[in-house]
């Protein structure tokens, strides 16, 4: 279970932004910076690239963290219509954190421009963000208008190819799943090449030299280590069922024979044992990280799950069957 | 008991102990031991040395500007008292209702760290959002009315928020501070606390595992104190008593369990200045920083191996 957790974590670390910005598919176009928070697109730019293309909806969005009673808040555009000026939508689990409701205000300082903004809270949303209309978000942010932090671009998975190719990415160096990002060159640079990643995190970590890759081994590395003391367990139940061993010698099954059965109860306990990880994992929300105020949660891929079980079991099991092997003999 | 027989009994216990010690090592049963303390130590070590995230405030360059900040809490002697009001603000014909945030300080103390004013010798000011600026017809003064009490103001400067900012010395009600805070304060303590919260998460992660570790530490002593059978019951046929015995070995198993974390401590952070100088081959990393949290980590993992010593000596090395 603490495998589980620890792999989750890093799992669900790496999709961080994913959750914040409440992005789950389609093709993210951002561009090079320390985070999406501070990351611009110019939307002329990218509309001039992708007209000729049909079938697709883009959305643009700007965020920016934001100051309130000295919480570093996201505030999101929100492309709701009909608010005020002043007015944004609050998150519901920071509403209940913060203490607030609708028609309460909130000063809030810009990390950008040094300003302070009155906030007037005209609603609720979902998750720990704010929401407000484009215009003050761009004032928050210290932008003139039609700048954007981030684009969502949806639409059939050919629609999404064209739009890679004119961002200048070749179709052989993606591979479309659930998520791309694509991250553009910084405004004004002299860099022309795309880059293209699974998640919007992994995207702004590549910046301080971190790939996915090494994270995902440095988890599973610990995840790993954690279980070695599978081989002292099996060692030990081998010696607790010496007695069972003699028993069996003594009824004329051979040695053979006699591991075999220490394998097949290796694996049987092992199973046992990672299905009530599965549970507690599951169940108990023990494990849990919060960023920018964002609670993260483990999440755990089947693969990595499979990967757990099978060095526990491997390591269980050779324990046990040496353990038998010795105390056989 | 006598002085004297106290002291036999204490010579006797401490030769047991040293004897069973030396035995335990010449029968390289303290690999037993340190394998059973090596997964928490290790991760301790690894998770504990994680490059301290102070060092990635670099990304966001400190250029000396301040932020002011609304708090209900006076956090030091950049705060001003403040308060937030609806107000109306009137110039000549025109006029309209606003939102106000007037802070009680001396203007040039608030106007020149955030660059809306220079040398700004007034003792009240206004600053006027930028649409408000132009439709009151760009006035080098206004009237504010507040709570029926009007009161006229010089136009300092004019910024890009959504509200009046009113600098004014004799403000005696309010229901907050605006403290002035550096950009890279902010940017610092964003990442302590997500560096906070990660050790805490790792912290708890570590303490459920060396929990779970406790029964694996059980099993090692266990076999190591039936290694020693033969030996303890040597000592009993020389004369040493049976609790003499169990109490010799179960401090046997805990000095043991003591070399086995500091062995395991000392390959962890082998290991983690090793890891580190081959990757940054690879990549730039930042350098490693032990926490001061790894001791208190390592003596709650000696004192969790403790209690296990005394059972697992029981029934291993005593006879009737």
């Amino acid at each position: 279970m603490l495998s589980l957790a620890a792999l989750g974590l890093v799992n669900s670390l790496l999709q961080l932004y994913d959750g914040v910005l409440g992005v789950k598919e389609g093709l993210v176009v951002s561009s090079q910076g320390f985070s999406p928070l501070t990351a611009l697109i110019s939307r002329s730019e990218i509309e001039q690239k992708i007209s000729n293309i049909s079938d697709i909806t883009v959305d643009y969005y700007l965020v920016t963290p934001i100051l309130v009673g000295g919480k570093v808040l996201v505030l999101r555009s929100t492309n709701a219509g009909t608010m005020g000026s002043d007015c944004v939508l609050i998150g519901d689990s920071l509403a209940y954190e913060l203490g607030v409701h609708i028609g309460d205000h909130a000063l809030a300082s810009s990390v950008f421009t040094g300003e302070v903004y009155y906030l007037e809270i005209c609603g609720y949303t979902s998750g720990y963000v704010l929401e407000a209309p484009y215009d003050l978000v761009a004032r928050v942010r210290g932008v003139a208008p039609g700048y954007y932090s981030y684009a969502v671009v949806r639409g059939s998975g050919k629609a999404l190819e064209k739009v890679l190719e004119v961002l200048n990415i070749k179709p052989s160096e993606y591979r479309l799943t659930r998520l791309v990002v694509a991250i553009l060159p910084r405004i004004g640079g002299n860099r022309t090449r795309s880059m293209v990643y699974h998640a919007i995190t992994e995207a702004y970590i590549a910046n301080f030299g971190l790939q996915r890759d090494y994270i995902e081994y440095f988890a599973l590395a610990v995840a790993t280590a954690s279980t070695l003391g599978s081989v002292m367990l099996g060692l030990d139940s081998a010696r607790r069922l010496k007695s069972v061993f003699r028993n069996f010698t003594l009824m004329g099954l051979s040695k053979r024979k006699l591991l075999l059965v220490a394998v097949a109860l290796g694996v049987v306990t092992g199973l046992v044992g990672f299905l009530l990880s599965i549970l507690l994992y599951n169940y108990v929300d023990v494990f849990t990280l919060r960023v920018l105020g964002f609670t993260i949660k483990p999440s755990t891929l089947r693969s990595q799950a499979l990967a757990v079980f099978l060095v526990l079991l491997a390591l269980y099991v050779s324990g046990l069957t040496i353990g038998a092997y010795h105390e056989v003999e | 008991m006598s002085d004297s027989l106290k002291g036999t009994r204490f010579s006797e216990f401490l030769v047991t102990t040293e004897t069973l010690l030396q035995l335990a090592v010449r029968k390289g049963l303290y690999t037993i031991t340190l394998l059973s303390v090596l997964a928490p130590v290790l991760l301790t070590i690894v998770l504990f040395s994680i490059p301290d995230f102070e060092g990635l405030s670099y990304i966001y360059a400190n250029d000396g500007r301040v932020v002011p900040v609304f708090s209900s809490i006076n956090n030091g002697e950049k705060c001003y008292p403040a308060v937030v009001a609806d107000g109306f603000l009137v110039t000549g014909n025109s006029g309209l209702k606003t939102h106000i945030l007037i802070v009680g300080s001396e203007p040039s103390r608030l106007l020149e760290p955030l660059g809306l004013a220079r040398q700004y010798q007034y003792s009240i000011a206004v600053i006027l959002p930028r649409d408000v600026y132009m439709r009151l017809g760009k006035p080098w003064a206004v009237t504010v009315l507040l709570d029926q009490v009007s009161r006229n103001y010089t136009v300092a400067g004019i910024w890009s928020s959504n509200i009046v900012l009113i600098i004014d010395q004799s403000l005696r009600d309010h229901d907050g501070y605006v403290c002035l805070v550096s950009r890279g304060d902010i940017m610092l303590s964003a990442l302590k606390d997500v560096e906070m919260d990660l050790l805490d998460t790792a912290t708890l992660w570590i303490l459920l595992l060396s929990l779970v570790y406790l029964p694996i530490i059980y099993a090692a002593q266990r076999r190591i104190a039936e290694s020693l059978r033969v030996d303890a019951r040597v000592a009993f046929e020389a004369g040493a008593s049976n609790r003499g015995i169990l109490i010799s070995t179960s401090v046997t198993l805990i000095v043991l369990h003591i070399i086995g974390v500091i062995h395991a401590c000392t390959l962890g952070v082998v290991l983690v200045y090793t890891a580190w100088s081959l990757l940054g081959y690879v990549m730039p990393l930042p350098p490693p920083s032990p926490r001061t949290s790894i001791a208190q980590l390592l003596i709650a993992e000696i004192v969790l191996g403790a209690p296990t010593a005394y059972p697992a000596s029981r029934g291993a090395v005593e006879w009737r």
